[in-house]
């Protein structure tokens, strides 16, 4: 598979987790709501895990460093920040809006300096173009159509 | 308002620093491992939480809601391990950023359907801009 349509199809899920976690929202609020699919999320990859060990398929034994073992820590984070920011002034738009800031910002910063053990890379005049394009149709997305 | 403009801000740091630590358990366990690790770690950090502030009154609701809800968190352990597979092999830069495009794209397509939408040219022109940048991006990543 390559790994361009691997990460667009991330993103696909990740929407559709949002999609289909609304009427958890809605029901019971978005920490409860994150508190199942993590669980749910948490069980499903694992059988997954399982099942693709049992077949012997795994090819990745290498030891990680402690921290990665905490990489739900972020993740966990994220429900309760963006929960604040949404209820307050700066309300859906502006939260998404500056995460995505964000969200390009520790990207170039890991690609410059190769955080957490990445490779170092340089990107390009092409890249800034790239991501200046999907950031502003995101936010003409954000603030003008939905 | 500053402080939470701040907050907003950091908590998108927080993701992409996320998605970049799985990225490097997925090198040394397996995206899948990674995926299932991450949200055990989530889970437990929301539940302790959850039922420090809020008690123990929703977990009631467990049985109570539509199954569909719970595809929420198999779409979810499906989106870890693909990004964390992915984010080493194109870069995470260029990785989040296309992340963020393809749940720009779903969101987009998702409210086309529902009738939820603004302005239909501005959408439109929304997502020529994302599907233009993806393939901006895809070009610099074929570069030498």
């Amino acid at each position: 598979m390559s790994p361009w349509l691997a990460a667009l199809a991330a993103g696909v899920f990740c929407g559709l987790g949002f999609l289909l976690g609304d009427p958890v929202v809605r029901y019971a609020g978005s920490l409860w709501a994150s508190v199942i699919a993590q669980a749910v999320g948490a069980l499903a990859a694992g059988l997954a895990f399982t099942a693709v060990r049992s077949k012997g398929k795994t090819s990745a034994s290498e030891k990680a460093p402690w921290w990665a073992y905490l990489a739900g820590l972020p993740a966990a984070l994220t429900v309760v920040l963006a929960t604040l920011t949404t209820n307050s002034e700066i309300g859906l738009s502006g939260t998404l809006s500056l995460m995505l800031l964000g969200q390009v910002t520790f990207g170039l910063a890991a690609d410059q300096r190769g955080l957490f053990t990445l490779a170092k890379r340089q990107p390009t005049m092409l890249d800034f173009f790239g991501v200046l394009t999907i950031m502003t149709g995101s936010a003409v997305i954000i603030f003008f159509a939905s | 308002m500053l402080f939470m403009i701040i907050l907003a801000f950091l908590n998108g740091l927080a993701v992409s620093a996320g998605r970049v630590v799985e990225a490097r358990l997925a090198k040394a366990r397996g995206a899948i491992a990674a995926s299932s690790v991450s949200h055990l770690v989530a889970f437990a950090a929301l539940l302790s939480l959850a039922l420090l502030v809020d008690g123990s009154g929703h977990i009631a609701i467990l049985g109570e809601l539509p199954r569909s809800s719970y595809l929420a968190g198999v779409a979810s352990a499906a989106f870890v391990a693909l990004s964390s597979w992915a984010l080493p092999r194109v870069g995470a830069l260029r990785g989040i950023l296309l992340l963020v495009a393809g749940q720009m794209l779903f969101g987009a397509l998702v409210d086309a359907a529902s009738g939820r939408i603004k302005s239909l040219p501005m959408e439109i022109l929304g997502v020529v801009l994302i599907l233009a940048g993806v393939n901006i991006l895809h070009y610099a990543g074929r570069r030498p």
